[in-house]
């Protein structure tokens, strides 16, 4: 397990999944501070702007696939290309609710993403996902 | 020796001629075996008949019922080539019914001829081959202007050219029937795709649409049962509605929308289309006047579609209210709904000046259900679903071209002449 997770983001358009999630995540006291973005652009800009300031930078990503304006697809192509400015392995998970085999083969062929996690995020899911790394 | 000679001529046809006559029946056999239809049969028939005895007429003829049928032929002068005869008064008939050739060298001291027919043309003596012994369908005859005997080389060789003829039409209605069958199987197969597309489509819906809210409920109920605090309590309770409403929504459209796309005995009829988009617009007038919509109809060019009837209201209301839910704020809004024919179509469109599409982007979605429920269920996603199904139950297909804040048109086609 890694000491201590500083950061979070998380990139889902569905704005009671992101409410519920983040309380999740907030009572496991395993995470300081949670940051929520509506689709994979805002958090793409957010990570750009962040290049300057590392200590902004999240450690754990978990992303939706199905959004508007920009797709996790999306997302992950252009984190690939920002990624080698950014000095971090963010660690990268695609949170959905369908467990669609057509994404989760897609998912594999993104070397960032470390897992391909099913909704719902319960308490024990989201300590075993830490746990685990 | 003249008289030796003289007889060979009249009663035997000379071993060269019977080997012309044999190429000229293998000739025929390769081209009739590349014949697909019964008139090119009896093209090739009527020709080969008559050269390979040197008649001066040939006829096709078909048996159809009590009658015989002179679908073709090919003589110095017409016979009776389009007429109907019964089988009794017929020679053709009489070759028919009792399933053997005849020879007739002088037909007016036959009295199975039927010499008042016969007067007006050349012929002065037959040959009739019935086509196909064991039960005919049909004969093949031979006239000659002089009184004429032909010989039994001549006659083989025309039983011959009628037998097969014979297995040509029978291979020509197998090869019919194989492409009826052909054809059958394509367009089940064009069904099959397309309803696994469909199902592919609602398995799509089901595992994306009706998930999210699901493990959100499956996550809602977990935290409200584990904490502590009645507040948090009741406010998860109260996050729990919408969620609820929306999949009860999600689940009755669902069902209507399987509904329509099994029900293939839906009755179409032919729809009086100004009749039917008026009574529409009336249920819409609230929201017409509040918007200070202008509707134009222009229904000239066709005023009628071949439709069910509670599918197309639908489909109408579906489109207009759509155009005027997504209208362009500080802009008039002006719906345009026409129709006209084209290439064997009849197209419908409706047209307006709202917010449009950006089609690049959400083209591929357009007429899906939308993923997430933080909208109304009843304002965005499922109206276009419905309606591309009653469209699509109906045999036809529609799309959207948009130039964003110009306009949008929605059209509909449907095939005007196919009646199901």
């Amino acid at each position: 397990m890694i000491n201590k997770i500083n950061k979070l983001c998380l990139i889902d358009d569905d704005s009671l999944f992101k409410f519920l999630t983040e309380r999740v995540i907030q009572d496991t006291q395993l995470v300081d501070r949670v940051e929520v973005f509506s689709n994979g652009l805002e958090a793409i800009n957010f990570l750009n702007n962040a290049k300057k300031t590392p200590e902004e930078l999240p450690d754990i990503i978990l992303l939706d696939i199905d959004m508007p304006v920009m797709d996790g697809w999306g997302f992950l192509e252009e984190y690939g290309k920002l990624f080698p400015e950014l000095n971090r392995n963010i660690i990268t998970y695609i949170v959905s609710s369908s467990n669609d085999p057509a994404d989760i083969k897609r998912s594999k062929g993104f070397v960032h993403v470390k897992d391909f996690i099913i909704k719902p995020i319960t308490k024990q899911k989201f300590i075993d996902m830490v746990m685990a790394l | 020796m003249n008289t030796e000679g003289a007889m060979v001529s009249t009663n035997k046809i000379s071993p060269n001629t019977y080997s012309v006559g044999m190429n000229k029946l293998v000739l025929a056999v390769q081209e009739l075996s590349l014949a697909r239809n019964l008139d090119t049969i009896m093209l090739i028939v009527r020709r080969v008949a008559r050269e390979l005895t040197g008649a001066d007429g040939a006829t096709f003829v078909l048996r159809d019922g009590e009658y015989c049928f002179y679908a073709e032929e090919d003589a110095i002068s017409p016979l009776w080539k389009g007429s109907k005869f019964p089988l009794k008064t017929c020679i053709s008939g009489w070759a028919m019914l009792n399933k053997q050739s005849v020879v007739i060298e002088d037909i007016y001291v036959d009295d199975r001829i039927p010499h008042d027919t016969y007067r007006p043309t050349f012929v002065k003596s037959l040959a009739m081959v019935p086509i196909r012994t064991i039960s005919p369908i049909g004969a093949i005859g031979n006239y000659w202007a002089r009184n004429h005997a032909p010989s039994n080389d001549e006659l083989l060789l025309l039983q011959s050219l009628a037998d097969i003829t014979a297995v040509s039409i029978e291979n020509v209605n197998m090869y019919n029937q194989l492409e009826d069958k052909l054809a059958e199987r394509t367009q089940m197969l064009a069904q099959l795709t397309d309803q696994k597309q469909q199902l592919e489509e609602f398995c799509q819906i089901i595992a994306h649409n009706m998930r999210a809210p699901l493990s959100n409920l499956l996550l809602l109920g977990d935290m409200i049962k584990e904490t502590p605090d009645m507040d948090d309590k009741l406010m998860f309770l109260d996050k729990q509605k919408p969620v609820i409403d929306y999949l009860n929504d999600m689940f009755d459209n669902l069902v209507d929308a399987i509904q329509v796309r099994m029900d293939f005995s839906v009755d179409k009829e032919e729809i009086d289309i100004e009749q039917n988009v008026l009574k529409t617009l009336a249920l819409l007038q609230g929201e017409i006047i509040e918007c200070g919509a202008v509707v134009n109809c222009d229904f000239s060019e066709a005023n009628t579609i071949l439709f069910s009837p509670t599918y197309f209201d639908s489909v109408i209301f579906n489109l207009v209210s759509n155009a005027i839910k997504f209208r362009l704020p500080g802009t008039q809004p002006e719906i345009t709904i026409k129709t006209y024919k084209k290439d064997g179509f009849t197209y419908l469109e409706v047209e307006d000046n709202g917010l449009g599409i950006d089609l690049d982007k959400n083209g591929g979605n357009l007429f899906k259900l939308r993923k997430t429920f933080h909208n109304h269920p009843n304002s965005k996603g499922f109206g276009l679903f419905i309606t591309k199904g009653h469209v699509e139950a109906m045999g036809g297909k529609i799309w959207a071209t948009s130039e964003p804040g110009i306009r949008t048109v929605f059209t509909i086609q449907i095939n005007s002449n196919v009646i199901q």
